[in-house]
């Protein structure tokens, strides 16, 4: 076990890329157990490890979100509730976080929901005299509502890697948390444009929201297609998912008029870039994972949360202060891959739910988009709003805070995530 | 590139074969065993030779925080370093995929008559090994990552914002007021 953590922590170091870390590491480890005879298992593991017909719907989610974005949706989506929420003090802010929840059922990627959204809401807050940071840390706070509400990638890797849950309890389960995110960001939106004074825009008629509507309504079809499929049991999270980005093809063509054969070709290779860098952390940690499930490792983090204490809060709660410090150095997808495979076996065994457990890490794991240093997603709002990295972590802390307590109701309250997914059983 | 067209490739194919099946079996209520055990040929090429693509325009994710810290001269070594340990990862693929693909008996059984063998879905491993060593042996940038916005266009046309109900249409007064 000493080995594989001493090249885990080198190559990390020194800037190894994730994936060929834990793929290093992992056979190390199994060099220790049984020799050089073990060196084969990169071979076995990583083909397994992205040969499953659940990871299909990878390529087809991100393929989906790529059209969404180049086939002119935000604008509609920002002008339907611009039109929904226009009227209130604040009427930008808001619109920016309903905006997150609605790119959220489409597309599961913060990042992505950053960019998109981003590049036409900030300069428009500049515009209406908020500052660039509090632009800045809305969106990218907002947009972390992305990979809970389903479709989710994160989801459909963690159930990939660890069995114990299926991708459809977890979708079910993202629905309720994620719907708490968005009404928590909106009344801390509301709470600051009271504090600040926030302009608002001019009421707006129904006739302007039906007509603000009506072109949204064929893309907000997408996540009706994929989440009533699943939950209805009229299709796996797969064909789901095949189906949404052939209707995204299809509206793109023929109900927006805005997908180009170039648009198409640019959503294609971003899909299998991005693909790959998950498929990449995939096959690795079957390698990595595969030395964990052998060395025990897991059974020993269980001891040691247990020493620590014996009751369920104080555990649940030092696991998130632990996962939210890893996020602070690695961004959401590799910190999956990396402590999933010790952390859950782990709070299994000590009696938490694993479906409960599953939402929660991945919750919190999720605050790394916009934990600094890393915080990508934030980082990137920042660059598209022109603002220092400092200033924008600054102004996004009542929002992380309500994303805080946000973590600690679901933490402390599992009925609250396994409702929904009982529900459909 | 030639890598970036062959995997868009078999996502078109891939995603033709889904939505065929999925169709097929709404629409009749019966299910087209061919489409899933064809599909599923794919998956291991897309994964790992996706690998490739990502590596080569430097999308993986790493840890360069701590690294990037150090005197340009240390940098440099750990680049080397890094290169060195990426080239060996590549070679234990190439190694024991090759190992791998030839070790395996297993058929795919996409219909009666037709059965692939599953050394040609295997071969993707020792195939990605044998790219990602070209990559490294050529000196290709692998660990400088692109910026998120690099590719991305931040101008914003006014139609957009029209479109996105921010800016007033022609002959509407509506704005945003304190």
């Amino acid at each position: 076990m000493t080995s594989a953590i001493s090249v885990f922590l080198v190559l990390l170091l020194i800037g190894t890329p994730i994936a060929v870390v834990m793929v290093m590491s992992g056979l190390a480890g199994a060099m220790e157990l049984g020799g050089t005879n073990f060196l084969g298992i990169i071979a076995e593991r990583m083909f397994s490890g992205v040969g499953s017909y659940l990871l299909m719907a990878i390529p087809y989610f991100i393929f989906t979100a790529e059209l969404m974005n180049r086939a002119g949706l935000t604008e509609r989506l920002i002008a339907f509730n611009n039109a929904l929420l226009g009227r209130i003090r604040g009427a930008l802010s808001h619109v920016n976080i309903a905006a997150s929840l609605f790119f959220s059922g489409l597309t599961g990627a913060a990042i992505t929901d950053t960019v998109a959204l981003g590049k036409i809401l900030i300069p428009a807050m500049k515009r209406e005299g908020y500052t660039a940071e509090y632009a800045a840390a809305v969106t990218a706070c907002s947009s972390i509502i992305g990979p809970i509400i389903p479709p989710s990638i994160v989801m459909v890797v963690y159930a990939s890697i660890l069995h114990n849950v299926s991708v459809l309890q977890l979708f079910a389960a993202g629905i309720l948390p994620g719907l708490l995110m968005a009404a928590a960001l909106l009344v801390t939106s509301a709470i600051l444009a009271w504090r600040h004074d926030f302009p608002r825009h001019g009421d707006t008629s129904l006739r302007t929201a039906a007509r603000a509507f009506l072109p949204t309504l064929p893309a907000l079809l997408v996540p009706i297609i994929i989440l009533g499929g699943i939950l209805a049991g009229l299709t796996t999270v797969t064909e789901a998912s095949a189906f949404a980005a052939v209707y995204t093809i299809a509206l793109g063509i023929f109900a927006y008029r805005t997908l180009t054969p170039r648009a198409l070709w640019e959503s294609l290779v971003a899909t299998v870039q991005f693909s790959g860098v998950v498929f990449f952390l995939l096959a690795a940690s079957t390698v990595l994972g595969w030395f964990v499930t052998r060395s025990g490792i897991a059974r020993e983090a269980a001891s040691m949360i247990a020493t620590v204490s014996k009751d369920p809060i104080v555990q649940i709660m030092l696991v998130n202060a632990l996962l939210i410090a890893i996020g602070m150095v690695i961004d959401v997808l590799p910190a999956l891959v990396v402590v999933a495979p010790v952390l859950v076996p782990a709070m299994v065994q000590l009696g938490f739910d694993p479906l409960h457990f599953a939402m929660v890490m991945i919750l919190t794991l999720n605050l790394a988009n916009i934990t600094p240093p890393v915080g990508m997603t934030l980082m990137t709002a920042t660059q598209i709003a022109g603002v220092s990295y400092e200033r924008a972590i600054k102004a996004s802390v009542p929002f992380y805070i309500c994303h805080l307590v946000v973590i600690i109701i679901v933490s402390l309250w599992p009925g609250f995530i396994l409702w929904l997914p009982n529900l459909l059983k | 590139m030639a890598v970036t067209i062959f995997c868009v490739g078999c996502v078109l194919v891939m995603l033709g074969i889904s939505f065929i099946g999925s169709f097929y079996m709404f629409i009749t209520g019966d299910a087209l065993s061919w489409t899933y055990s064809l599909a599923r040929l794919f998956i291991p090429w897309i994964g790992l030779l996706s690998i490739t693509v990502a590596f080569r325009r430097g999308e993986h994710i790493a840890m360069t925080s701590l690294r990037d810290i150090f005197p340009q001269p240390v940098v440099r070594t750990l680049k080397a370093v890094n290169y060195v340990v990426v080239g060996i990862f590549a070679l234990l693929l190439i190694w024991y995929g090759t190992d791998y693909a030839i070790r395996s008996r297993d058929l795919y059984m996409v219909s009666d008559q037709i059965q692939i063998h599953a050394r040609w879905v295997a071969s993707a491993i020792p195939v990605t090994g044998i790219i990602l060593l070209i990559h490294v042996l050529c000196g290709v940038n692998l660990f400088d990552p692109p910026d998120v916005l690099d590719d991305v266009d931040l101008n914003v046309t006014r139609e957009q914002l029209i479109e996105a109900g921010l800016e007033p249409r022609a002959g509407d007064s509506r704005g945003a007021s304190a």
